[in-house]
């Protein structure tokens, strides 16, 4: 048998060598959580985009109004007068939120880009209704009933409503108010091609960002840039 | 009356006595070689390039040593002789603080500190040969000499910058050769300075001989023979001073380290990190608030935080960085109406080169401390795209301070 003081001593050395052990779990376990608050913290879109510059928002520009061109062919010189202040004004907005996010303005649809405008009217007209038309389908025309009022009719039914009792008649208030939704969300991807629109969503969220940068502001300008929005839809849509 | 050996002990006792005093020199020494190594990275001059060095650094060892300029001078005038303290160099208290530290590094067998200490001599050793063969140095005309006329086996051919000649050439050949001598006593010492002086020479002008139409001493070998033929082929150039006189005493001009532009950066550092409370006006804040879309409060934060004494070194390198890439040499140049627009389109707009990367990385240093101090959050939080946006804000505060500083 050991002696008392053998027995000490071994029963330190357990003890050392189960301390031991459970230092290293927890150190591991540590390691786990740190690395885990560090991925929620960690912006995972940081080395995607490019900065913003003017040149880029020009080029952007030109194309874009191109579109809106597409879109309000059908209205007279004095309404057209009208709507270009609103896409003026709206651009002014669209401009202050791309510089918010310093990324480069997409330009919207697949293989359209500044080089567009060299080319003759007929191939400018067919490059972007072709985006047009496909953007509208797979929207709208291509869905089955039941995915087009899901999509849909929680966000008509207040304006069909209004045009309803306002005296029109319920199919063409649902009509219109159906290509309202449509021309608004057509017109914020044109503005926001989707990758930029979920870049601008998730920084009008971010805690990080709303602790340096003036997140408040970014916010006012985007509620004034869904108004114009809006507006232009109702104008768009009444002409289509 | 002290000598080195004495000085040298008490060096000893401080390092025995104080168990972090090796990490404090050796940081003070290594920050004065990185400086340079920045300088020379982001210079273009070639062979006509000149080490700014910083004088702080020079006095803050000093003071670590807890040494002044007379103990120095006393130490050295007994060892070697009050003759030879008539010479300005051998009298100069920046190549004896240096020369003192090489001793201590042979003697302690510490390579850290000798290898720096004898390259700080180099440095300060160059910049007085520079100025003396080549008061006016046309880089042009000196890249044209070292590519095309130097032969290969001339030290110029072999390495590019004055910088990478000290620390690759002449500082592990004179240790090599002469630290035996060091050890033996400050005579090995003083010939290790004087060795190191006729060495560095060599490169400027060396084969001399009496010109039998002038009776003058000339020079056929070395860079400064060069560069005269090269002008003289067609190469324009201001003006040259050729010094072919050895026994001329050179000028304490010729030695003066602190140049032009390590005043203007000091200066101005100095300036920030001693006043903490600086208050900037709201018009600038409002402009850098609609620019990079901080938050104003942040950027006062920010701003404020910039003035903290810890950073005293950062920016200097920062400074450092900028004006050297703008290649300022005087406070007439920050004030002129071109120099922001020179700030944005060089410093901000540069991308992709050695220097820009440099920057980016000092920046982001700094700013990566300041918003852990000021809001607690990391810069891993942000996308680059946003780090982009706050480096450049950073570099329109220390452009404002720097401005302030200089031109009111």
């Amino acid at each position: 048998m050991f002696l008392n003081n053998q027995e000490t001593e071994l029963m330190c050395e357990a003890q050392q060598a189960l301390q031991k052990l459970n230092n290293q779990q927890n150190s591991k376990k540590d390691l786990l959580v740190e690395f885990q608050n560090n991925w929620t913290k960690y912006d995972k879109g940081r080395a995607y985009f490019e900065e913003y510059t003017p040149e880029s928002f020009q080029s952007k520009i030109k194309i874009d109004l191109l579109y809106m061109d597409q879109l309000l062919q059908k209205l007279d010189n004095d309404q057209i007068n009208e709507v270009e202040k609103l896409i003026s004004s709206l651009y002014k907005d669209v401009k202050e939120i791309y510089e918010f996010l310093n990324v480069k303005p997409e330009i919207y649809g697949k293989n359209i880009t500044e080089e567009l405008i060299n080319e003759n009217n007929e191939n400018i007209k067919g490059a972007l209704s072709k985006n047009i038309y496909k953007y509208l389908s797979n929207r709208f025309y291509d869905l089955p009933v039941e995915k087009r009022e899901s999509l849909y009719f929680e966000r008509t039914k207040e304006d069909s409503k209004r045009l309803i009792t306002e005296g029109e008649n319920a199919k063409t208030a649902i009509e219109y108010s159906i290509k309202k939704c449509l021309m608004e969300d057509l017109v914020s991807t044109i503005c926001f091609p989707s990758v930029i629109k979920n870049r601008l969503n998730y920084v009008l969220e971010d805690e990080a960002f709303g602790d340096l940068f003036d997140q408040e502001q970014l916010n006012d300008v985007y509620d004034s840039y869904t108004k114009k929005l809006n507006n232009i839809s109702k104008i768009i849509a009444a002409c289509v | 009356m002290a000598s080195i050996n004495e000085l040298y002990k008490k060096i000893s006792k401080f390092a025995n006595d104080d168990g972090s005093f090796y990490k404090k020199l050796q940081s003070k020494l290594i920050s004065i070689i990185s400086n340079a190594s920045i300088q020379a990275m982001n210079s273009d001059q070639g062979y006509c390039f000149k080490f700014s060095i910083k004088m702080s650094n020079y006095k803050d060892i000093l003071n670590l040593l807890q040494l002044t300029n007379n103990d120095l001078y006393d130490a050295f005038s007994n060892d070697w002789g009050a003759s030879v303290m008539k010479n300005h160099m051998h009298s100069d208290p920046y190549y004896q603080l240096f020369l003192l530290l090489l001793y201590f590094g042979l003697k302690e067998d510490n390579k850290k500190i000798s290898e720096s200490a004898l390259s700080c001599i180099f440095f300060k050793l160059w910049n007085g040969r520079k100025t003396t063969f080549f008061q006016y140095c046309n880089k042009d005309i000196m890249k044209y000499v070292t590519t095309y006329m130097c032969s290969r086996k001339h030290l110029a051919n072999k390495y590019d910058t004055p910088y990478e000649v000290i620390q690759n050439h002449f500082v592990p050949t004179v240790l090599k050769k002469y630290s035996d001598k060091v050890l033996m006593g400050p005579d090995g010492l003083k010939r290790v300075f004087e060795q190191s002086y006729t060495r560095l020479r060599q490169m400027f002008v060396s084969r001399s001989r009496i010109d039998l139409k002038t009776g003058k001493k000339v020079s056929d070998g070395g860079l400064l023979p060069l560069y005269m033929k090269a002008h003289e082929e067609g190469k324009s150039m201001s003006n040259i001073h050729v010094y072919n006189n050895d026994d001329s005493p050179a000028q304490f001009g010729d030695y003066m380290s602190a140049s032009n532009l390590d005043g203007i950066i000091s200066n101005t550092v100095e300036k920030i990190v001693m006043n903490p409370n600086k208050k900037y006006s709201n018009l600038f804040i409002e402009n850098l608030r609609k620019e990079y879309r901080v938050k104003k409060n942040v950027i006062e934060q920010l701003a404020s935080q910039l003035h903290n004494h810890e950073y005293h070194d950062q920016l200097y390198d920062i400074y450092n960085i900028i004006l050297n890439k703008l290649e300022i040499s005087n406070k007439d140049q920050i004030c002129s109406p071109g120099f922001s627009t020179d700030v944005k389109n060089k410093i901000m707009g540069s991308k992709n080169n050695k220097s820009a990367i440099l920057l980016e990385k000092k920046i982001m240093t700094l700013l990566e401390d300041m918003l852990q101090k000021t809001i607690q959050r990391s810069l891993m939080e942000y996308s680059n795209v946003f780090h982009i946006q706050l480096r450049k804000m950073i570099i329109r505060i220390m452009i404002y301070n720097l401005k302030s500083s200089v031109c009111k």
